[in-house]
């Protein structure tokens, strides 16, 4: 790539309600970028609609083709996790369509250089807002020379940092804890900007009192009355990010060395993640739970977990028994207070003299600044340990700790990767951490990780020895797809490529229009991150799906912020991976974005945070690519899956929808045409199932744990309610059956009997499957069609699958069972779809957004 | 509440309930927060149907019991009516969007918001709605902060809210 022809660097940042744009010219010579253009408009909550449109119009203002960029930079935040989700997520897919570097840069530095650029001098402070009355403090001292940060991100209530920054400068701190840690803080604050050689500035600033800082950020218009005595208010378009204030962000980054507009490798789009400060709810919550050391027995079930007289509590209690094992046996679960004292005794054994009490480790495990996690074997016996403390952006490993038989299995490297996913999702860039200078394995697993030696602590630990500090880089987990495990099918035989070296330019280009139209469809709208791509014939040339259920099983359900943050780190590496085993199996050394014919997206309905990052993402990478951009509906999708069992399927069919988050009964009157005939009035049946595994303490998902433990039950032991069976129309619901078992096994357990799990199972499954049957047969008498199919993760249940096939002979209806891969969310079924909308020329523009719910229905 | 205004007023119908919602409605901002409390029954949906009218909102606006958030886009200003009954913690608030739409674009209104104190706001105004033995509603209004106070203080100066200070 030749330096010379790409000379512009886009730069885009949505964490706030301003889109801001910036358009510049890079100048290798002296690493400078001149303004070509800056832009700020008011998003109005409609970043995904706006963004990309208006990134393209900026250009042709300009006369600047998108090929003359050279590097995408793009605001990571702190700021509105799904507005920074969304620059994050269409600057990944620009990048990588373009195959330009992508780097991202603090939103909240852009904001300072902005002021900096406006001519402020002296002491600064920006509070962004972070919603739910917190927000983002960050001091900053800006000179003729650029700015300098005084601090790493945090979160803080805004009341707090209020009054901190009122108190006094920049003596006053905004650490959130303690004394002792906002000491600490300081001191690394004066050492930053020293580093940075900003001495004279912050000499200045601890002397001169006189100064009166300049206040800026969105919070101030929620807090202006809060934040009035910390300063001077900034011009209001100074608060939120400029196009221009990105670019002197990155401007800085470059001379620093910390990006290279020109090296491609270095800004891998996989490797930009957005800042984020704090873990999800559910986890905070979690970390609170676990360190209380609540009598009660996690593993036995029923009693404790899933019925409780306070049913509003029981919702996150399964997370602990939900943790699944990996395939040494081990299963990692953030450390609880009920484990403190095991970790205590394993540290008098391991560390000796350095060993933690009990009381100390349980001092730990509430502080919102520390992580901890543990490792169990199959017995549940305590193998392994580790804790980190992030300081002021760096997360300090304070213990990693393995049993001696245990050793080897890359526990420790699994615990310090847990660490360091949760640190960054805590504002930390660096780990660093301390190991015995005799310790040599030890060290050559840091090494191998990324860590450098940086330095001695001399008589570090109580017996003298020398402790030798090491460094290293976040993420520590070098997996391409965020640590989920990749799931690949393809259709096609793989073409012969044993010769290499006659794999010409030209034979290459022909293979791949021999195939077209080619069309790679995404998937986000649930906890699984998909790519396929599906050739002229209708085969799936490539079909990858990045599975996080291992990341929401512990919580006994999907949790939306985690399934978001898991989509935005995975995007890269599934595309990448999905690219890569389509021109495999097309024969062809590469195949690139810009060799397919369509980009298509899930944009509904499902999980709105999940679905937009796919979106966003599909959006950047077809403008980049100069594609057509299809917009599938999910559930058109399940339908399809029908086709990839039986090819020959037509219309009119009925098709059972049955899932997670579907529960409905669809006439297809003709590929396109859709009639819902009924469907849920409340709970889904996958989520019956799942409420009913949990009140269980069965674990989840709920489906097949459920499904296997009915095998071996009496299906007529407890009758429970059929509802709607008889209203005469095709509606259903299951909050009424998820109700009744919960109450039959409250009612047993205060008797005093044993229930037996397989029976209940057996029962409530049976009563599932009545409903389904006898809605699905009126249905079919309805319409006379001839054909049923089914979609959805529930239709891999076995016992419905039986019943649908007794009921589909009485009738003479052909039934089609989608192959159990089908049935759970996939992109080959997306692009499926996809071809057809391709084919009928039915495209979306750049200013479609995702959607939570649509009505099948209406065409679109 | 050191510098909350509290308001009440008595209505002997639902009718006349909405009416008097009817009336805050031009005094709503983008950002306002209105917590509802009251029985079931006492009518809550009622008070923000009257709302509804006020901002011209054409469709039907139900309980949000099952869907937890309905929001209506078509009037002057958006509306956003929560119900967080179902809910079962508080970071299932994160979930279904409540942080951006208390701070989004339009007025909010919330059903069992003390379920989550912490997830309110620092400033809203409150709404009590009992029902005494004679059937008689006792609409109750306090303002938390200084924007709700303003709020309060204007709709209640409006002669067709008919709402009396208390001490």
């Amino acid at each position: 790539m030749s330096e010379l022809t790409h000379p512009y660097i886009l730069a885009f940042d949505t964490a706030n309600e301003i889109i801001a744009i910036g358009l510049g010219a890079l100048d290798p010579a002296d690493r400078s970028v001149s303004l070509a253009a800056s832009v700020e408009i008011e998003a109005h909550r409609a970043s995904n609609t706006q963004l990309l449109p208006r990134i393209d119009a900026l250009l042709s203002e300009c006369g600047i083709d998108k090929h003359a960029i050279a590097c995408v930079v793009c605001g990571r935040g702190p700021g509105s996790f799904t507005g920074v989700r969304i620059a994050m997520a269409t600057a990944k897919g620009v990048s990588a369509a373009l195959e330009v570097p992508l780097y991202g840069v603090s939103t909240l530095d852009s904001i300072a250089w902005g002021l900096q650029h406006a001519g402020v001098r002296g002491h600064a402070v920006v509070v962004a807002d972070a919603m739910r009355k917190e927000v983002y403090p960050v001091r900053f001292e800006l000179s003729d020379e650029g700015i300098a940060r005084l601090e790493a991100d945090s979160v803080v209530k805004a009341d707090e940092a209020a009054e901190r920054l009122a108190g006094g400068w920049p003596a006053g701190s905004v650490a959130k804890e303690g004394a002792a840690n906002a000491a600490g803080l300081e001191a690394d604050a004066v050492n930053a900007a020293d580093a940075a050689g900003c001495t004279g500035a912050v000499a200045d600033a601890a002397g001169g009192a006189s100064a009166v800082p300049v206040v800026a950020g969105d919070a101030l218009k929620k807090y202006a009355d809060l934040f009035e005595p910390c300063g001077t208010f900034a011009d209001e378009p100074l608060w939120t990010p400029t196009g221009q204030g990105l670019l002197l962000a990155a401007q800085a980054a470059w001379r620093e060395g910390d990006i290279d507009p020109f090296d491609a490798a270095f800004g891998n789009p996989a490797f930009a993640l957005p800042v984020y400060t704090r873990l999800s709810d559910a986890e905070e919550n979690e970390r609170i739970r676990l360190s209380k050391n609540e009598p009660k027995n996690l593993r036995t079930g029923v009693q404790d977990t899933g019925i409780r007289r306070d049913q509003r509590a029981t919702v996150r209690d399964s997370a602990i028994e939900n943790a699944q094992a990996d395939e040494n046996g081990i299963t990692y679960r953030p450390l609880d207070a009920a484990h403190a004292q095991m970790v205590a005794h394993l540290e008098t054994e391991l560390m000796g003299t350095d060993a933690w009490s009990e009381a100390l480790v349980l001092d730990e495990l509430p502080r919102k600044d520390r992580v901890w996690w543990a490792a169990y074997d199959a017995d549940d016996a305590l193998v392994g340990y580790a804790g980190g403390w992030i300081v002021d952006g760096q997360v300090q490993i304070l213990k990693v700790a393995t049993v001696p038989a245990m050793r080897r299995c890359g526990i420790a490297r699994s615990l310090l990767a847990r660490i360091a996913s949760d640190a960054r999702d805590l504002g930390a860039k660096s780990c660093s951490l301390e190991v015995r200078t005799s310790n040599e394995s030890a060290q050559a697993l840091y090494r191998a990780l990324g860590f450098e030696s940086i330095g001695m602590r001399p008589r570090y630990y109580s017996d003298r020895e020398d402790a030798v500090i090491m460094e290293g880089p976040l993420p520590l987990d070098h997996h391409d797809v965020a640590g989920m495990e990749l799931m690949v099918h393809s259709d096609a035989e793989p073409c012969d490529t044993s010769d290499e070296t006659a794999v010409q330019r030209a034979d290459s280009r022909e293979r791949i229009e021999g195939s077209q139209p080619l069309v790679l469809a995404i998937e986000t709208s649930c906890d699984e991150t998909a790519a396929a791509i599906v050739d002229g014939r209708g085969s799936l040339v490539s079909d990858v799906v990045a599975s996080q259920i291992d990341f929401h099983a512990r919580f006994g359900g999907v949790v939306p912020e985690i399934a978001s943050r898991k989509h935005i780190e995975a995007i890269c590496g599934v595309t990448d991976e999905c690219l890569d085993v389509a021109a495999e199996r097309i024969g062809v050394p590469r195949l690139r974005w810009r060799d397919l014919s369509a980009v298509a997206v899930t944009y509904a309905p499902g999980l709105v945070g999940a679905l937009v990052v796919g979106v966003a993402f599909a959006k950047g990478a077809a403008w980049a690519a100069d594609l057509p951009f299809i917009g599938v509906n999910h559930l058109e999708g399940h339908i399809y899956a029908n086709k990839i069992a039986t090819p020959d399927i037509t219309p009119p069919l009925v098709v059972s929808l049955v899932s997670g988050g579907h529960t409905m009964l669809v006439h297809v009157k003709a590929w396109g045409e859709y009639v819902t005939m009924g469907s849920t009035l409340d709970d889904a049946v996958g989520e019956a199932f799942d409420k009913v595994a949990k009140a269980m303490g069965l674990g989840y998902p709920g489906g097949p744990v459920i499904s296997k433990l009915a095998a071996e039950g009496d299906a007529s032991a407890i009758g429970f309610p059929r509802a709607m069976l008889h209203s005469g129309d095709l509606r259903f619901s299951l909050s009424g059956l998820k109700t009744a078992v919960i109450t039959y096994l409250r009612n047993e357990e205060a008797a005093g009997r044993t229930v037996d799990k397989a029976d209940v199972a057996a029962s409530f499954q049976q009563a599932v499957i009545d409903v389904q049957v006898a809605k699905a047969e009126m249905a079919l008498k309805l319409t006379g069609a001839k054909e049923f199919c089914l979609g959805g993760g529930v239709a891999a249940n076995p016992a419905l699958r039986a019943a649908y096939r007794v009921m589909c002979e009485k009738l003479g209806v052909r039934l089609t069972l989608p192959p159990m891969s089908a049935c759970t969310d996939n992109a080959g079924m997306i692009a499926l779809v996809a071809l057809d909308r391709y084919r009928a020329k039915r495209f979306f523009g750049l200013d479609a957004d995702a959607q939570a719910h649509v009505d099948i229905d209406q065409p679109y | 509440m050191a510098n909350g205004l509290t308001y009440v007023r008595q209505t002997t119908s639902t009718e006349a309930t909405k009416q008097l919602a009817t009336t805050l409605a031009p005094y709503l901002r983008a950002g306002d927060v209105i917590v509802l409390n009251g029985d079931l029954g006492a009518g809550k949906t009622q008070f923000v149907q009257g709302v509804a009218a006020g901002l011209g909102i054409g469709g039907p606006v139900t309980s949000p019991t099952f869907n937890i958030l309905l929001s209506y886009m078509d009037g002057n200003l958006p509306l956003f009516h929560f119900d967080l009954y179902r809910l079962d913690a508080s970071d299932q608030l994160e979930d279904i969007g409540y942080y951006e739409t208390v701070d989004g674009p339009g007025a909010t209104f919330i059903e069992w918001g003390d379920k989550f104190p912490d997830a309110l706001p620092y400033g809203y105004l409150q709404i009590d709605i009992t029902v005494n033995e004679n059937g008689i509603r006792i609409v109750q209004a306090h303002s938390f902060g200084e924007r709700a106070r303003n709020l309060l203080f204007v709709w209640a100066k409006d002669s067709k809210s008919r709402l009396v200070q208390t001490q």
